[in-house]
């Protein structure tokens, strides 16, 4: 993963506490991150695997 | 007569064409046969396939039909926890204000501008269903309190305090919270989150000496579906926002009204998620109520629980007459029905000479779940 870079900035991505909100809830995780423009990698396991976990069990009713 | 009840079928023809031109154009989901689907008239409808709860769960995001920024709401309907396996419906804006508006006209017939209503659903994450009545309370100029279900005596001591004009929940829950604290005396109460044995809304209401209505409504349908008007016959239906059919659950083919069978609704105004002939798996009766508004006239359970005899439906109407019986559950196998009775289990054994009865206290509610017979 040290090889990813920003498209847009050229910078190499590091990572860092990214917040996510969603549904009036927070949540972080380690992800990596453009330095320059805020710019977050999520990785397809993340965003298919937990992420979807997590956001369907606020979706209530 | 309620205004979102008023039917015109030219404009529910003219409605349905558009939900299918969005899909054809917008989603991917059967994307061919909505397109191509030109509908002469309402009765074509009948030839367009069902919509059913696996399409949903395996093709959700295929049903959406606009930018993902535009939705504003999901709601996850999940049985197992498991991710992937839940049927996501998809809201714009526009979708939920809809859903405030009828819940506003609905409730209106039930209020008065200055009551107090406490709604004893689980509360809901923000745009949830309690969240919209709220908000739509709130227009009419009724004060709403979320009051989750949760133990009868705890309950029933937070609506004590609350002291409220008119109470919203589910039907079994409210029976009970009224059998055990005769006192709360609410002037009205609306039955909803699940289908309402008559013997249920009567013993609230003899008890309570309450005005008791229903509402049918399911997250498909936008939340609000059908409710009924102070003739207290048939739940209106909403026909500005969903166009119903009765069909036979083990055929598919279209039942004319009167005749108990599956409900299968198609969406008239939907944005985020349009659906044509979503089998809700609920049996249901369509008619007009006595005020001339095309209604469903009862809503009697689970299509897979229609053939059963008793139905849970029939077992509610026979038990649930019965102020000793608090709550019961019932199974059905080898041997036999078996029924467990919280409270008088000596009169359910009276009422139901052929089954096995069992004392035991009834599972605490979840607020959530339906009313079913189990399986053995």
């Amino acid at each position: 993963m040290d090889e990813w870079k920003c498209r847009k900035c050229g910078e190499a991505l590091v990572k860092k506490k990214t917040v996510f909100d969603y549904m009036g809830r927070t949540f972080s995780e380690e992800l990596f991150k453009c330095p320059k423009c805020g710019m977050v990698l999520i990785p397809p396991d993340l965003a298919k695997g937990r992420m979807a976990e997590v956001e369907e069990m606020l979706e209530d009713k | 007569m309620t205004s979102f009840s008023l039917f015109d079928p030219e404009k529910a023809l003219a409605s349905l064409r558009a939900q299918l031109r969005l899909l054809g154009e917008r989603g991917r989901f059967r994307r061919d046969i909505y397109a191509r689907a030109e509908l002469p008239s309402l009765d074509a409808l009948a030839e367009l396939p069902f919509t059913t709860a696996v399409d949903i769960i395996q093709r959700c995001k295929d049903m959406l039909c606009v930018s993902p920024r535009d939705v504003a709401r999901v709601v996850s309907l999940s049985s197992s926890g498991t991710s992937g396996t839940a049927k996501r419906l998809y809201f714009t804006r526009g979708d939920l204000e809809r859903t405030v508006a009828f819940f506003a006209e609905g409730m209106d017939v039930i209020c008065r501008r200055g009551d107090r209503c406490a709604v004893v659903m689980p509360d809901s994450a923000e745009m949830g269903l309690t969240a919209l009545l709220t908000e739509g309370l709130a227009r009419i100029g009724v004060k709403a309190e979320t009051v989750p279900p949760r133990g009868y005596a705890e309950t029933a001591a937070r609506l004590r305090e609350f002291e409220p004009d008119v109470m919203v929940g589910a039907p079994v829950y409210l029976r009970r919270i009224a059998l055990e604290s005769v006192d709360i005396r609410p002037r009205s109460v609306l039955i909803s989150s699940d289908y309402c044995a008559d013997s249920v809304a009567s013993t609230i209401a003899r008890v309570w000496g309450s005005e008791v209505f229903t509402h049918y409504g399911l997250t498909e349908t936008g939340l609000g579906c059908a409710v009924q008007c102070r003739a207290l016959d048939g739940m209106h239906i909403r026909s500005d926002e969903l166009f119903i059919e009765i069909i036979d659950p083990s055929t598919g083919a279209p039942l004319p009204d009167g005749t108990p069978g599956e409900i299968v609704i198609s969406t008239l105004r939907r944005e985020a998620m349009p659906l044509i002939r979503y089998r809700t798996g609920d049996i249901g009766v369509k008619g007009r109520c006595e005020c001339g508004a095309p209604s469903l006239m009862k809503v009697l359970g689970r299509a897979d629980e229609l053939y059963l005899s008793p139905s849970l439906y029939e077992l509610d109407e026979l038990l649930l007459s019965c102020d000793g019986i608090l709550d019961y559950s019932a199974s059905r196998g080898p041997d036999g029905l078996e029924v467990t009775v919280d409270g008088d289990a000596e009169a359910a054994a009276r009422l139901l000479p052929g089954a096995r009865i069992k004392e035991g206290a009834a599972p605490p509610p979840s607020g959530r779940e339906k009313r079913r017979m189990k399986q053995i």
